[in-house]
């Protein structure tokens, strides 16, 4: 069976649902076992080390003995210089690709993007630490530009892809397209990211990894925002009948009841 | 033209709904748009007068009689033979199991229940294989959702070509969930047999009461919170354009952004908390000062700050802050 490999996102996005507030001590905690789950990484949390906790990663980096640690950037300078510090493998680098992202949010333009983009590599790569690139929005950006911008990020020494679908309007035809378009035309790893608003994160992510997709975000009990994430036990117990995921699926049910007793003890 | 039919009313006979509340579900589907509904014999004889526009598909057990139901659009049948207003129920339960269609090639109406499994293989293949073992069938395909998939096949359907999915509220019955599909449908193919979907809310609240479950707050479409937001970059997103960070306007399904405080709330967070709650502007070091200490409460309290909490925190910044004017 082909491998595909796990992003665990709990500690980051899963914690973006309202009501889920972490301290240090329950990220570590859930690190440790999210790690004996036997996911390739865990995405901790982002370059805010006030928020996160003075020591935080060096903490996690003495506790989490299999998985590569990842943290969450904006793409700005200030930002990703406070990344480097934390001395995580990789750096996920937050870019927003749709035009209503580019052009209400960020209200800049697409050479700015792109020059922007650079520069946060070249920063990160100068360190020797993986770069991924989050297309946030990217089921609602223009796939032109989505592949242009894969193109330039691969030739820049960018690692991965990570295409996101970030308000949750994927369906499997399209994740199938969007992704397969990046595969082939580009030829460089993606990851997919998925959110289930209309239900369908765990069919889209089964067809983000169909076509070519090599890693896939998921988040213990599925939490995230909205409707959450996509459900990591619910993918291995139906993306693992034809992909090796390498998962143990008791190790993540002893994870989420670990999940569980921290929420219901609030 | 595509049909979503909602097989909830065949569901629910172990909760001994009443006259009332079948009259309300039924009320309350049609007015956002869904006027095919399956119901079982319960349903049938609690329901007596039928409600008016509506076309209802009866379930009958073998040994029934099509005749004892008069009024219904069409029976659903398993296995049954090829007759004139009668469905026949197939259980298909993974794809290896699709050559079993070639016997009913000859049948009017058909309902596939099954395939659980579909999303793992080429489905569109298999989607073309379907109907050509069925000829000129007219299919109603019934997704199950053992691999929590059903919804997107159901969807993958439609968008193939497929006329009818038969899907259930909330996904009770291990099937896709009708609210899903339609607002899955609603945005990729702007599919709006209603303007005003607002009864989502009421639909909910009606099966809550007859089941004795809550729905969870965090199922899409209808659960309770899944339009709260506490990051501080989404905040600033949906304050810049409400679209930024949305499948499609709340409002839409009967429910309203929420923004909630905590520990990934930004400045702009407070500032609107402040707005909302009528409370006067602060300088920016004061927001500072307020949202370090609202980040420090929700930690400490593993949870949201409330509106009331967060009153308390904003009163006492506004008096440090005047008593730094007096210093």
């Amino acid at each position: 069976m082909p491998e595909k490999k796990i992003v665990d996102t709990t500690l980051r996005d899963g914690e973006q649902r309202p009501g889920i507030e972490f301290t240090m001590a329950d990220k570590i905690k859930l690190a440790k076992l999210i790690d004996s789950c036997g996911v390739y990484e865990i995405e901790a949390g982002t370059s805010n080390r006030e928020l996160e906790g003075e020591g935080y990663y060096e903490e996690l980096r003495n506790n989490v003995k299999h998985a590569k640690i990842s943290l969450w950037s904006r793409m700005c300078k200030e930002d990703i210089e406070e990344a480097i510090l934390c001395k995580p493998d990789i750096v996920h680098i937050g870019m927003p690709v749709s035009y209503v992202q580019i052009y209400s949010k960020l209200k800049k333009n697409k050479t700015w993007l792109h020059k922007c983009i650079c520069e946060c590599i070249d920063r990160i790569r100068s360190e020797n630490i993986e770069v991924v690139v989050g297309f946030e929005d990217a089921s609602r950006a223009d796939e032109g530009f989505l592949i242009d911008t894969a193109r330039l990020i691969g030739e820049r020494g960018g690692n991965t892809i990570r295409i996101a679908d970030t308000v949750g309007v994927l369906i499997p035809s399209r994740t199938e397209s969007i992704i397969n378009q990046i595969v082939t035309k580009v030829g460089i790893s993606v990851e997919f990211h998925g959110h289930n608003d209309l239900g369908m994160v765990v069919a889209n992510s089964i067809s983000a990894c169909k076509a070519g997709a090599e890693y896939v975000d998921c988040t213990l009990l599925g939490i995230g925002e909205r409707s959450g994430n996509c459900h990591l036990l619910e993918f291995v117990r139906t993306a693992g009948r034809i992909f090796n995921l390498g998962i143990d699926k008791y190790q993540v049910q002893a994870a989420e009841n670990e999940l569980n007793k921290m929420i219901c003890e609030k | 033209m595509i049909r979503i039919i909602d097989a909830t009313l065949v569901m629910l006979d172990d909760y001994n709904p009443t006259k009332e509340h079948l009259l309300l579900f039924c009320g309350h589907m049609k007015e956002i748009g869904i006027t095919d509904m399956e119901i079982s014999k319960y349903v049938y004889r609690t329901l007596g007068e039928l409600p008016e526009g509506i076309r209802f598909y009866l379930h009958l057990d073998y040994s029934d009689k099509v005749t004892d139901f008069p009024g219904m659009y069409r029976y659903f049948m398993h296995n049954k033979g090829n007759h004139e207003n009668i469905i026949c129920k197939v259980q298909i339960n993974d794809v290896k199991e699709l050559h079993r269609l070639k016997m009913f090639s000859d049948y009017k109406f058909i309902q596939i229940i099954g395939l659980d499994d579909l999303i793992l293989y080429h489905y569109q293949n298999i989607f073309s294989k379907i109907k050509q073992y069925l000829n000129d069938s007219l299919i109603i395909l019934c997704p199950e959702n053992t691999y929590h998939c059903a919804t997107g096949v159901a969807v993958e359907w439609m968008l193939s070509g497929g006329k009818e999915i038969s899907a259930a509220f909330s996904g009770i019955g291990d099937r896709a969930a009708t609210e899903e599909v339609y607002m899955a449908m609603n945005v990729v193919k702007r599919y709006k047999p209603n303007q005003v979907l607002a009864g989502m809310v009421r639909l909910k609240e009606l099966f809550e009461i007859i089941t004795g479950k809550k729905i969870p707050d965090y199922k899409p479409v209808i659960g309770n919170n899944i339009f709260r937001v506490e990051s501080g970059i989404h905040v600033d997103g949906l304050i810049k354009n409400s679209k930024i960070y949305v499948a499609y306007p709340p409002e839409k399904v009967g429910q309203k952004t929420e923004i909630m405080l905590g520990k990934h709330s930004g400045s702009n967070s407070i500032r609107k908390k402040c707005e909302v709650l009528s409370l006067n502007a602060l300088s920016e070091d004061s927001i500072k000062v307020l949202l370090r200490r609202v980040r420090q409460l929700s930690i400490k309290k593993h949870n949201t700050v409330s509106d009331e909490e967060f009153l308390y925190l904003y009163r006492e910044v506004v008096t440090w802050d005047a008593g730094k004017e007096d210093r």
